[in-house]
């Protein structure tokens, strides 16, 4: 926060605030031409992309909520416990396995009978929120908590989750083997429709889609979601809106933010930091949890995916300033939009009979991404952002909302 | 004691309760001494744990008398006695452990203040280098051929990995620049190496040259964002780039072996130096050589960085920028030439990487390599280079003798039929009974046996948690630097003297540094317990 005395004007004279909406835009749109011209420096003979503005705005929306998830339980880990827990992939493969479990268990048995219960995702997301959550307690119960008694530093704190880590994911894989695993996610809802004067829109969830009817009686237009589509952004991202709010409604929110700000302080005023540590760990096992659960239904999934889904979320993170929420929010968009453009464009550029070279790269291009944006922003775009809609926005750990939160009935 | 002396009235509850309290002092005593002395039995416990898992004989014959299980095969004599070699092993190191134990501590006693012996550090690394090779000679191996490509492949991986702690220790330990992109900078020199020697026809040893001065260069563009981001940022940024390597080598036609058709990833068919004078089989013992020879220069030239005035700078740039500036020196200068010396550093074992393989495959530029590095970093004790190869060594040899442990008969070693039956137990009779028979082997994947190469890398994390939870300054300390003089050699001998009246034949200018020397002991002393 000293870099308020600093001034808010930027490289150019203009307020950073403004640099924080022009770069990521600039990146967004630049990025697709700027490979294009790379791909037609290296290979003229075919550039035909296929463009689809829905299925790229889907699959922003879809690698962003799945960064978020993970990128919230680094940055709560960052904000309250201090360090960068590297076990939160493990984390994620534990959701995702015990998913596995719950779908191969006697009461949804799904491979026995091809007609599984309708309840499954449901059961097994919230078996996976509460289920990681509790291991992440223990694990922190187990092996964090002693260090954080003898005031280890956050290096130590760090490399020690590295070890559990690595315990974990061995465990893991001795159980499960390395090879994929997926749940079921045939779903019984039945169907809705809803008649708007001029269009009909009919959710026919037996049959996993939604479709658009005109009212002119033309064929359907089928957006080809399944139901788990359908509740996987909304779920992640409104679980992160929730989060925030109750960060700032609720008697723990505040106590948590006060931990966050000055824990010696918030001991002082009266309130229990291991509990509140205690409380964040169970977060931090729960968010990434939900999202190996929605993996695990979406793709196929194996132990390696923790990691490599880990990394970019550490980019998001670093992107968005390292213990911002809102700066993890906006950067996950970031990075899950430059990711979905890229895709089509990769895949366009490489020679039809050739090996996929140059679609293998979009799962560089998070890292593309923070590099070139760290580049001019040395600090991350979440703390702009802060600065500039601490006033209006739910921003989670202004100071003089951590002061409230000291004076306030705790 | 008070309890002791209250106890004068005869009753039989008193008497009872004072033989209680003395016995409970006598437990809490030798807990304490158990405490005490834990780092040492620690690794005697382990030398014993791995000595267990080479396979035991003894254990098992007097075993087998109780347990009628089938899958128990009796065995020959020779193997008896092959598999009790560890043991044996195993206990006189734990008698070695006390000994040392012992030695250190009357040692500690003359080098106050953090201060080690020298020669105890140099002795605790020998004995490590010495065991890790007596395991793999004790090793139920099933011929002399591949005995002899356990041993040099298991020197290899030593000194590989502590030349990349090594290198780590120098950016890190010494700099206080935390970087995660070991792989990347490791991955670099692999790369430059091996596509030097094929696509160029570039001499091996010119093509290791380039790689560290190919991985010296980026290192030194590193310290641009290096000096403007904060220290995690940065971490954080040289983890994605090993990431980013890796999927080049996956995507890059450059980074790629030509075929007829198209291509195939990896570098493959990258010529080590002077392979054509060996036969191959014995080619990965000359390897081990080269590697122990570029070890011991690695170690020189840290060593020398080290305890150089240059050293001292970086050190004192480690623990606080602000006042190394003040004092006029140029931090972007001396963090970029760091990063760039680390950086050439971890080309070496790059060179060796691609070397010992003979290919570079996207499978050797892991990230969990860089975790493996960092552990042996943490275990042996940062900031000091005898420290990495201790790590270096037990990280090594955990791995490499729980992957051995696929190569032998599982029904022969007590300890795999331990692991063997407790994981079967707990898959087949607890998740069968939970989650139903039939649904549940479906994801158990067939056989109810441990996969050894998994659990090589729970045992190393299981070590690193231990490491940090016990003893996170390592096993072998930095040593604090202290200038040689008379004055506080004197003074230590003084202090830790149990006389007090010799201090009274002192000078009274020293007395100050006296009682301080004192106060510090007396702190060391309760920090331990």
């Amino acid at each position: 926060m000293s870099e308020e005395n600093k001034g808010n004007t930027g490289y150019f004279g203009f307020p950073t605030w403004t640099y924080v909406i022009i770069i990521p835009i600039l990146v967004i749109v630049l990025l697709p031409y700027l490979l294009l011209i790379l791909g037609l420096l290296f290979n003229w003979e075919s550039s035909s992309i296929n463009f689809n503005p829905t299925s790229i705005t889907y699959n922003a929306l879809l690698f962003g909520a799945l960064y978020l998830g993970l990128a919230i339980s680094l940055t709560l880990g960052y904000k309250i416990l201090k360090f960068p827990n590297f076990a939160v992939g493990e984390y994620f493969l534990v959701g995702g396995y015990i998913a596995l479990y719950i779908s191969n268990s006697r009461w949804f048995s799904s491979y026995s009978n091809d007609n599984p219960s309708s309840s499954l995702l449901f059961v097994a997301l919230i078996a996976g929120f509460i289920g990681t959550g509790l291991i992440s307690v223990l694990v922190d119960l187990l092996v964090f908590k002693p260090l954080r008694q003898r005031d280890a530093t956050p290096q130590t704190l760090m490399i020690s989750s590295l070890g559990v880590s690595l315990g974990l994911r061995a465990l893991l894989t001795i159980r499960f083997g390395t090879g994929t695993h997926k749940i079921p996610t045939i779903q019984e809802f039945g169907g809705a429709e809803i008649n708007i004067p001029g269009i009909n829109i009919k959710f026919d969830l037996y049959r996993f889609n939604v479709d658009l009817i005109t009212s002119t009686g033309d064929s359907p237009i089928n957006l080809g979601l399944s139901v788990l589509d359908v509740l996987l952004i909304p779920t992640i991202f409104g679980l992160a809106l929730v989060f925030f709010l109750l960060l700032k409604v609720t008697k723990y929110g505040k106590a948590m933010r006060a931990v966050a700000s000055n824990k010696d302080l918030a001991a002082s005023s009266g309130i229990n930091v291991e509990h509140i540590n205690l409380l964040a760990n169970f977060i931090v096992g729960a968010f990434a949890g939900i999202t190996g659960v929605f993996y695990i239904a979406k793709y196929s999934f194996d132990p390696a995916d923790g990691l490599y889904l880990l990394l970019p979320a550490f980019a998001v993170i670093v992107l968005g300033t390292v213990g911002s929420l809102i700066g993890a929010f906006v950067a996950s968009l970031l990075i899950g939009f430059s990711r979905a453009y890229s895709e089509p464009i990769l895949s366009a550029l490489q020679r039809p009979l050739d090996r996929n070279f140059l679609s293998t790269y979009k799962e560089v291009i998070p890292f593309v991404v923070l590099i070139i944006v760290l580049l001019f922003y040395t600090q991350g775009i979440g703390e702009a952002l802060e600065r500039r809609f601490n006033a209006i926005s739910f921003s989670s750990y202004k100071k003089s909302d951590n002061l409230q939160a000291m004076e306030g009935d705790l | 004691m008070e309890k002791q002396n209250s106890s004068t009235n005869n009753s039989i509850m008193d008497i009872i309760q004072n033989l209680f309290y003395e016995i409970g002092t006598i437990v809490v005593n030798l807990l304490k001494l158990i405490y005490n002395t834990s780092k040492h039995i620690i690794i005697s416990i382990y030398l014993i744990f791995i000595g267990l898992f080479t396979g035991s004989g003894k254990f098992k014959s007097g075993i087998e008398k109780y347990f009628d299980d089938p899958r128990i095969v009796t065995m020959s004599t020779n193997r008896k006695i092959i598999n009790s070699i560890p043991m044996g092993f195993g206990a006189i190191f734990s008698g070695f452990g006390a000994w040392f134990n012992h030695v250190g501590k009357r040692v500690e006693e003359y080098y106050p203040r953090g201060r080690k012996n020298p020669n105890f550090q140099t002795g605790l690394v020998v004995l490590l280098l010495i065991i890790s090779i007596i395991i793999a000679y004790a090793r139920p191996a099933t011929s002399s051929r591949s005995q002899n490509f356990f041993l040099a492949n298991l020197l290899l991986q030593v000194c590989i990995f502590a030349m990349m702690a090594m290198a780590l220790n120098l950016q890190t330990g010494m700099s206080g620049i935390v970087n995660f992109g070991v792989i990347f900078f490791v991955g670099v020199g692999a790369i430059t190496t091996s596509i030097a020697s094929t696509r160029y026809g570039i001499p091996p040893f010119f093509g290791m040259i380039i790689g560290m001065f190919v991985s010296g260069f980026i290192g030194y563009l590193l310290a641009y964002p290096s000096l403007k981001l904060r220290s995690d940022y940065f971490a954080i940024v040289t983890l994605s780039l090993g990431e980013v390597l890796r999927r080049m080598m996956l995507a890059e036609p450059f980074l790629q072996t030509k075929r007829t058709f198209g291509y195939s990833v990896g570098i493959s068919n990258v010529e080590g130096p002077l392979q054509n004078l060996f036969p191959a089989r014995l080619y990965i013992n000359f390897l081990a050589i080269m590697a122990v020879l570029s070890l011991i220069f690695v170690y020189w030239i840290c060593n020398k960085l080290i305890h150089s005035p240059y050293g001292r700078v970086m050190r004192s740039i480690r623990e606080d920028e602000d006042v190394v500036e003040s004092y006029g020196y140029n931090i972007f200068n001396y963090k970029a030439s760091i990063l760039a010396i680390g950086g050439a550093l971890f080309a070496i074992p790059g060179a060796f990487i691609a070397w010992r393989l003979a290919s570079v495959t996207p499978g050797s530029i892991q990230v969990t390599t860089t975790f493996f590095v960092w552990g042996a970093f943490i275990i042996g004790g940062k900031g000091n280079n005898k420290g990495m190869i201790a790590g270096a060594s037990i990280i090594v040899v955990t791995r490499e003798v729980v992957r051995a442990l696929g190569n032998i008969n599982r029904s022969e070693s007590l300890i795999l039929t331990v692991i063997d039956s407790v994981y079967e137990f707990i898959v087949v009779d607890i998740g069968g009974f939970i989650f139903g028979d039939t649904t549940w082997s479906r994801i158990a994947s067939g056989s109810h046996t441990v996969d050894l190469s998994l659990l090589q890398i729970f045992i190393v994390g299981l070590i690193i948690v231990i490491f940090m939870n016990k003893f996170k300054e390592g096993l072998i300390p930095e040593t604090p630097y202290l200038l040689e003089t008379e004055e506080v050699t004197k003074a230590s001998k003084i202090a830790n003297s149990s006389n007090p009246t010799q201090s009274s034949s002192v000078d009274k200018n020293n007395i100050h540094a006296i009682s301080d020397l004192k106060q510090n002991h007396k702190n060391q002393k309760e920090g331990e317990q």
